[in-house]
């Protein structure tokens, strides 16, 4: 049950051959079992998963026509999407035990469509980080190798999916995070295109970076979940964007012969990792086998984009992150003897280390006498960077590029130098700065690690470069491999 | 080592912005990220930007970035007079009356 597509378990249930309840009872096994090491679920709602699962076998019985495709497939959501019958902590002891009035957007939909919300999943605090080692809630592991980090800020969610012990999970990229550890745990995740889905409830680290997305075992699963995530939705998120269809699935088969790649000279040359490059290299000729055209593209300022996200990020963090005082919502430290230091205790109580070193990088950049020195300089590099897409588009189709310079590192190496850590992200950010859609699927393994590569589409391309990464799941087997122990 | 250097004055400044406490013991630990967060900064002044050139898939311009402008505000007398329980002969509020009866 536990290694079936998308397609296969929707087979199954229409068929009756298996129901909602009883897949739903196999993944909270699973959690049970694989949890107490992995770390990667931090709140598990069985009571709430079968009492849906029932409803929606119950419905099936008598109204099938009522059900939607996704109805009775079980999820897990990173912990950063509000929820109203389960806790919304973001990993944080600001938020322990916070339970969310409203449901986001996102999982609304999921609800709608009938899924089973089986519970959340563990993530770097407030999103920040790339090792899912910045969590109240305790570290998470990689399930092919648990000494190693499964990659962050959505560790969870990919560790989870990863470890078969759900289907599906969700995930946000502000800088890298839903690609990064899908690269990580050998799966594919997708960010798409800044606005597609709804950041309502979905609370905000970086409001012009942030987007959710899907993670699963493969390109299609993740197409099923992105239609079912995505929505228009002006009411509540003035950046949600109407899109023409909200069908991933249906252009998965069609040829990519012809279609024109671009291969990144920064992201080429010199890479450091031969064996990473080699299998980037295998990928590449799968793809010119399906007569794909190679064209090099140049990105002469994504070089810079550290810089640029590592201001501008910090300084919506740290005014997104403002209203967590202590007084309306949050963690409030009682010893406090004036509301100026119940505020300042709170706070500095209440966030962990990787947060508070970005609200102050953020609170400097943004200070009287910086803020255009910095936060517009990094705005107008930002542009830059789009006008590289913008130019490489006028050549190319999609650009594919690797998805993180190395494999999972382990437990604690980096976790004492923040810095080289934020060098990590630097496949990942020019994408969310040129707010593109971009899928990292895994293409091999070193060192029995998985590594990922990245197709980065035009903005709103998400059917083409799910198609593309379907047409490469087609005829190899990396997103098929699962880590021993969870077979 | 970083050659920028961020004082404990200027760390204590960010902080109580931030509405922070940093403890003494990660005061050097949090002044040392910060230059260093600086130096990124500051990297961004090899790059000039104002040579970008527009693209034809581009309609934007890219070197121009929006000019907010504060447009002339209402008076407050125009504005009070839009609210539909002021009273503009008295200039009071009137409360409206809720609780018809009690008990």
């Amino acid at each position: 049950m536990h290694n079936k597509s998308i397609e296969e378990i929707q087979e199954d249930l229409l068929s009756k051959k298996i129901s909602s309840q009883e897949i739903t009872e196999h993944f909270i096994k699973s959690i049970e079992k694989h949890n107490s090491k992995l770390n990667a679920v931090v709140h598990l709602d069985k009571e709430g998963a079968i009492k849906q699962a029932k409803h929606i076998d119950e419905t099936r019985a008598k109204e099938p026509e009522k059900l939607s495709k996704m109805a009775g497939i079980p999820i897990l959501n990173k912990d950063i999407f509000c929820t109203k019958d389960q806790p919304t902590t973001c990993s944080s002891k600001m938020l322990k035990n916070y339970m969310s009035p409203f449901d986001a957007t996102m999982i609304k939909n999921c609800r709608d469509a009938g899924m089973i919300l089986l519970g959340k999943c563990n993530m770097d605090e407030f999103a920040m980080g790339g090792s899912n080692e910045n969590s109240h809630q305790g570290a998470v592991k990689n399930p092919w190798n648990l000494d190693y980090v499964p990659g962050g800020s959505s560790g969870g969610s990919a560790s989870a999916v990863a470890a078969r012990i759900t289907p599906l999970a969700t995930g946000t990229d502000t800088g890298g995070s839903i690609r990064q550890p899908a690269a990580f745990c050998g799966i594919t995740g997708l960010k798409p295109s800044y606005g597609v889905i709804s950041r309502y409830g979905m609370v905000a680290f970086a409001s012009s970076l942030d987007q959710a997305g899907p993670m699963a075992k493969s390109a299609k699963d993740c197409a099923h979940l992105l239609a079912t995530m995505a929505s228009y939705d002006p009411e509540n998120d003035m950046t949600s964007v109407q899109q023409k269809s909200y069908d991933y699935t249906s252009g998965l088969n069609q040829s990519i012969s012809g279609l024109k790649v671009g291969l990144p000279k920064q992201y080429f040359k010199n890479f450091e990792d031969k064996e990473i490059e080699k299998l980037i290299q295998d990928a590449l000729n799968i793809y010119k086998k399906m007569g794909v055209e190679f064209i090099e593209v140049d990105l002469p300022d994504v070089e810079h984009c550290i810089s640029a996200y590592y201001t501008i990020a910090p300084c919506e963090a740290s005014s997104n992150l403002a209203r967590f005082d202590g007084n309306i919502y949050g963690y409030r430290d009682t010893s406090a003897t004036s509301i100026e230091d119940m505020y300042k205790e709170s706070r500095t109580k209440g966030f962990g280390n990787e947060v508070k070193r970005r609200i102050l990088m953020g609170t400097f950049a943004l200070s009287s006498g910086y803020s255009n020195d910095y936060y517009e300089k990094a705005q107008n590099l930002r542009n830059l960077i789009r006008h590289d897409f913008d130019s490489a588009w006028q050549h190319v189709d999609c650009i594919i590029a690797p998805s993180t310079p190395s494999t999972a590192f382990k437990l604690n190496e980096l976790l004492g130098n923040p810095f080289l850590m934020y060098q990590q992200d630097v496949y990942t950010i020019p994408v969310n700065m040129a707010e593109l859609p971009a899928l990292s699927m895994p293409i091999g393994k070193v060192n029995e690690l998985p590594i990922g590569m990245q197709i980065i589409g035009k903005k709103w391309a998400e059917s083409q470069i799910l198609n593309c990464a379907h047409q490469y799941q087609k005829v190899t087997p990396w997103h098929l491999e699962i880590p021993k122990g969870y077979e | 080592m970083s050659k920028t250097e961020i004082s404990e004055k200027t760390l204590q400044g960010i902080a109580k912005i931030a509405t922070l406490i940093v403890p003494n013991e990660s005061k050097e630990d949090m002044s040392r990220n910060l230059a260093k967060v600086v130096e990124l900064f500051t990297a961004m002044d090899k790059i000039k930007v104002c040579e970008t050139k527009k693209s034809d898939l581009c309609e934007i311009d890219y070197n121009k970035l929006r000019t907010d402008t504060c447009e002339k505000q209402t008076t407050d007398k125009n504005s009070k007079s839009t609210y539909c329980h002021y009273d503009n002969q008295s200039g009071n509020f009137i409360v409206p009356k809720v609780i018809e009866t009690e008990g």
